[in-house]
């Protein structure tokens, strides 16, 4: 396990490294440059001292060891949007994403799991067509449109909770984190739920007809703890892997919503530092995000051996 | 004595400003959205940045909300000699820095000595104050800027986001320091209406109060500047009283218009909207098919269906909002399709059978390049288009990103043939000139005319203001001829205010910002 580990690891960095020069390489190969460079009101002459000042000018291999080469002495770099260090962005923004998508998973997880278990048992019955049309819904909403309708009904019309934001500026008390929390945890787990319900159907489905449950069923053992305890724990196997390939999604993912409700996380920074060709930002992100992506993915791993024994180190 | 006079003085500034009758209340938070994080540091451009430094910082100068003309803002006075080279400021003595500090003339002279014309510190309107030698200190309150050559425009360049930095707290850094001042930046330090209260990134900046403001004691208890990146989601926070000033495009009016919630402004403000034209391009190197297009498409109609008809049809460059140097006898030339088809005949674009014309074998034909994502001019693009179209002129389209547009015609040559565009100028005539100077790098539209050159820099450095305004107007006179780009509007600003708001300056939310003292809401 150890050594397994350890191969892991050593693979999980060489993919990083690929990831970042990949990136690099394509943010360099977009037209226009960093935002601060192109105001209308700046001289062309001017665009070019700058240019120079910030090394943009170099090329890129050149421009990407210096960021390596900081990034190992565990600096970020500047932001040439904010002007602020990156590392300090990602530690503001990366709490306020873990909590709106902790949050959001947890209620799609809560919500749908049981709900998914149902409509497995209650196969084609009106509960399971009913949430299979509901969960059909549920992922075909854009979140760009779903969220504005959420805003308009919710904060414009009926004026019950806050349009966007993280917390009402000056307040910073639980209750009103929460109030802002509301609307953009029901736009973002929607999708999630609707995922995680028709998974955890199918899986649930796919164990009740196993020869296992037919003989536990057959012993007399009730239906209750056939289903609890010897079809859910298989079936929570697929299960816990599709969560470990939204855990990354929904760092990264949470950009339409955090946009639209205005939430201080990493996918709108992500999303202003793509706008503005803010390079340090979007490498920092990018970084931050794919040692995400890599970490869940080994723990995930980790975690399926450990629920299905059948599973072996190589 | 000193101070009487200046509190006269602020007096006399707030008289003619138009204020309503009824008494200001006092207190309450006045919020608007911004599109992206902000730098609260008035040497990086951008406008998210220059909005939230206009409250915290003065500068030397401000503009006259009527006019436009530049006024004292941490300059009481100042005067010309007679060479032109050399501008005295006499300074207000009753500024406080937000830290308690008194200001004085060493402010303004590092902040022109050390960061407006320092070379190793990265000013993005560095080019405005490039005529600049030095700034020397006379004594407390007196500070003498020579120049190398006369620049009438430069108290007017004084006012456009170029704010004065406190001495006490920057003069130690470096000026790699400068770039990013990290630790200034942790609690900016200004002289404006608003102090520092707190930033929260992704999220919000918070100001307070200013109470020993020099202009007077600000009506609202504070400001914040929200980060709101998509446009729905600022008219959503503004529908649901959440912030008080959204600056719309004229295509987002319909959704408003009819909110009680909701109050809309409309004010002028110097900027034009116009179809940039490669003048580099063979087709369009001539005049006749410059003038073809202009009287091709027609601008009022424009104005009416793009703009909700919140402005007025441009005749050049230079707008209205500076009535000084402004030519009202100039007309724009009229939407006359048959006129332009036969100016199009006369440079020998002839009507073909398939409705396209053509010279020697060669079709007429442009390709109109656009940022999509920006309603007002994909709808401009998509009018032309018809509307060239019926003349016999083949359009085709290529969008891109905004940015990739800009780079794409500030190339030299220029990589573009026809594109909707917008200029934002200082509120002089100079700050037009560098776009249409033929050796400028900001010439994006290729034009060269040797006599526009020449008046362009005599009206730079002539001092008397009546003859700089006929140098200007001969200026539009040619360009009118000339027809180097199609100018469309003089488009308004349209301010969507929350009905809250009791006053909010009459004037282009940058320039109003500088009065941000004034802006006051019902409780």
């Amino acid at each position: 396990m150890g050594r397994y580990a350890i191969r892991r690891i050593l693979e999980a960095t060489a993919l990083i490294l690929v990831i970042t020069m990949a990136t690099f390489a394509l943010i360099s190969s977009a037209p226009g440059g960093p935002s601060i460079l192109l105001d209308p009101n700046m001289t062309p002459e001017d665009t070019e001292r700058l240019r120079t000042l910030y090394g943009l000018d170099r090329p890129i291999h050149e421009q990407y060891f210096r960021w390596l080469w900081q990034v190992l002495q565990g600096n970020l770099g500047f932001s040439l949007g904010v002007g602020r260090p990156v590392a300090e962005l990602i530690a503001g923004a990366l709490p306020a994403t873990l909590l709106l998508s902790g949050l959001a998973l947890l209620v799609a997880v809560l919500v749908a799991v049981p709900l998914g278990i149902v409509a497995a048992v209650r196969r084609n019955s009106w509960i399971d067509r009913t949430l299979t049309t509901v969960s059909f819904f549920g992922l075909s909403l854009p979140v760009f449109w779903y969220g504005l309708m959420l805003i308009i009904i919710f904060a414009v019309i009926l004026r019950w909770l806050p349009a966007g934001g993280m917390f009402t500026p000056g307040n910073g008390s639980p209750l009103d984190l929460l109030l802002h929390l509301i609307l953009p945890v029901i736009a973002l787990s929607t999708s999630l739920m609707a995922e995680l319900v028709r998974y955890t159907r199918s899986a649930m489905i796919g164990v009740l007809r196993q020869d296992y449950v037919r003989t536990a069923r057959a012993k007399g053992v009730a239906e209750n703890v056939v289903i609890t305890r010897h079809a859910f724990r298989t079936a929570m196997i697929p299960v816990v892997t599709l969560l470990g390939l939204l855990i990354p999604r929904l760092i990264g993912g949470a950009a339409v919503t955090e946009t639209v409700f205005t939430w201080p996380g990493m996918g709108r920074l992500a999303v202003s530092a793509a706008f503005n060709q803010d390079f340090p930002t979007i490498m920092g992100i990018t970084l931050v995000i794919s040692v995400t992506v890599v970490l869940s993915n080994l723990i995930v791993d980790l975690l399926y051996a450990k629920l299905d024994p059948r599973v072996s180190y190589r | 004595m000193l101070r009487l006079a200046a509190g006269l003085a602020a007096l006399a500034m707030l008289l003619p400003g138009a204020m309503p009758a009824q008494a200001q209340t006092t207190g309450g938070t006045f919020s608007l959205p911004i599109n992206d994080d902000p730098q609260i540091w008035p040497v990086a451009g951008g406008l998210y940045n220059i909005l939230v430094n206009k409250v915290v910082y003065s500068g030397l100068v401000r503009y006259d909300l009527e006019t436009l003309e530049p006024v004292g803002d941490l300059a009481e006075s100042w005067e010309v000699s007679e060479d032109g080279l050399t501008y005295t400021f006499t300074l207000r003595d009753n500024v406080l820095w937000h830290d308690g500090e008194p200001f004085n003339a060493d402010d303004v002279v590092f902040t022109i000595n050390e960061i407006w014309t320092n070379e190793e510190v990265p000013y993005y309107l560095a080019n405005n104050f490039r005529l600049i030698e030095e700034a020397t200190r006379v004594n407390d309150f007196t500070v003498e800027v020579s120049l190398s050559q006369p620049q009438p425009s430069l108290p007017v360049l004084m006012g456009y986001n170029a704010a004065v930095l406190p001495e006490h707290l920057l003069s130690e850094l470096t000026p790699e320091q400068l770039v990013n001042p990290t630790e200034f930046l942790q609690n900016p330090v200004g002289t404006g209406p608003f102090k520092f209260v707190e930033y929260s990134p992704g999220a919000y900046v918070q100001l307070a109060r200013n109470e020993d403001y020099f202009d007077g004691v600000p009506h609202l208890d504070a400001m914040t500047f929200r980060i709101v990146p998509d446009a729905n989601a600022q008219l959503a926070l503004l529908q649901s009283g959440e912030v008080d000033l959204v600056v719309i495009e004229p295509f987002q009016l319909e959704a408003i218009e009819n909110n009680p919630n909701v109050q809309i402004q409309s004010v002028p403000v110097n900027r034009h909207e116009f179809v940039a034209i490669n003048n580099g391009v063979e087709a369009l190197s001539d005049v006749n098919v410059r003038k073809a297009l202009t009287m091709g498409l027609d601008r009022e109609t424009l104005l009416q269906a793009v703009f909700a008809g919140r402005g007025t049809v441009a005749t050049g460059p230079f707008t209205p909002a500076v009535g000084w140097a402004y030519d009202t006898s100039i007309e724009p030339l009229p939407y006359d399709p048959e006129a332009a088809a036969a100016l199009l005949d006369e440079a020998g674009w002839v009507l073909g059978g398939d409705g396209i014309r053509a010279k020697d074998g060669v079709p007429l034909s442009f390709t109109l390049l656009y940022d999509p994502s920006n309603p007002t001019r994909a709808r401009t693009a998509l009018v032309a288009q018809q509307q060239w179209g019926a003349l016999g002129i083949q359009i085709g389209f290529e969008t891109s990103e905004y940015r990739a547009i800009v780079e794409r015609i500030r190339q030299s040559p220029p990589d573009y043939e026809l594109n909707p565009n917008y200029l934002i100028a200082p509120p002089d005539p100079d700050g037009i000139a560098n776009y249409y100077l033929s050796d400028s790098l900001a010439n994006s539209w290729a034009y060269n005319n040797p006599e526009v050159d020449a008046l362009l820099n005599e009206g730079a450095t002539t001092g008397d203001q009546a003859a700089r305004a006929e140098i200007y107007k001969q200026v539009q006179a040619i360009m009118h001829e000339d027809q180097p780009n199609v100018f469309t509007v003089y488009p308004d600003e349209i301010q969507a205010l929350s009905a809250a708001v009791e006053r909010f300056p009459e004037a282009g939310y940058r320039d109003a910002l500088g009065w941000a003292h004034l802006i006051s809401k019902s409780q």
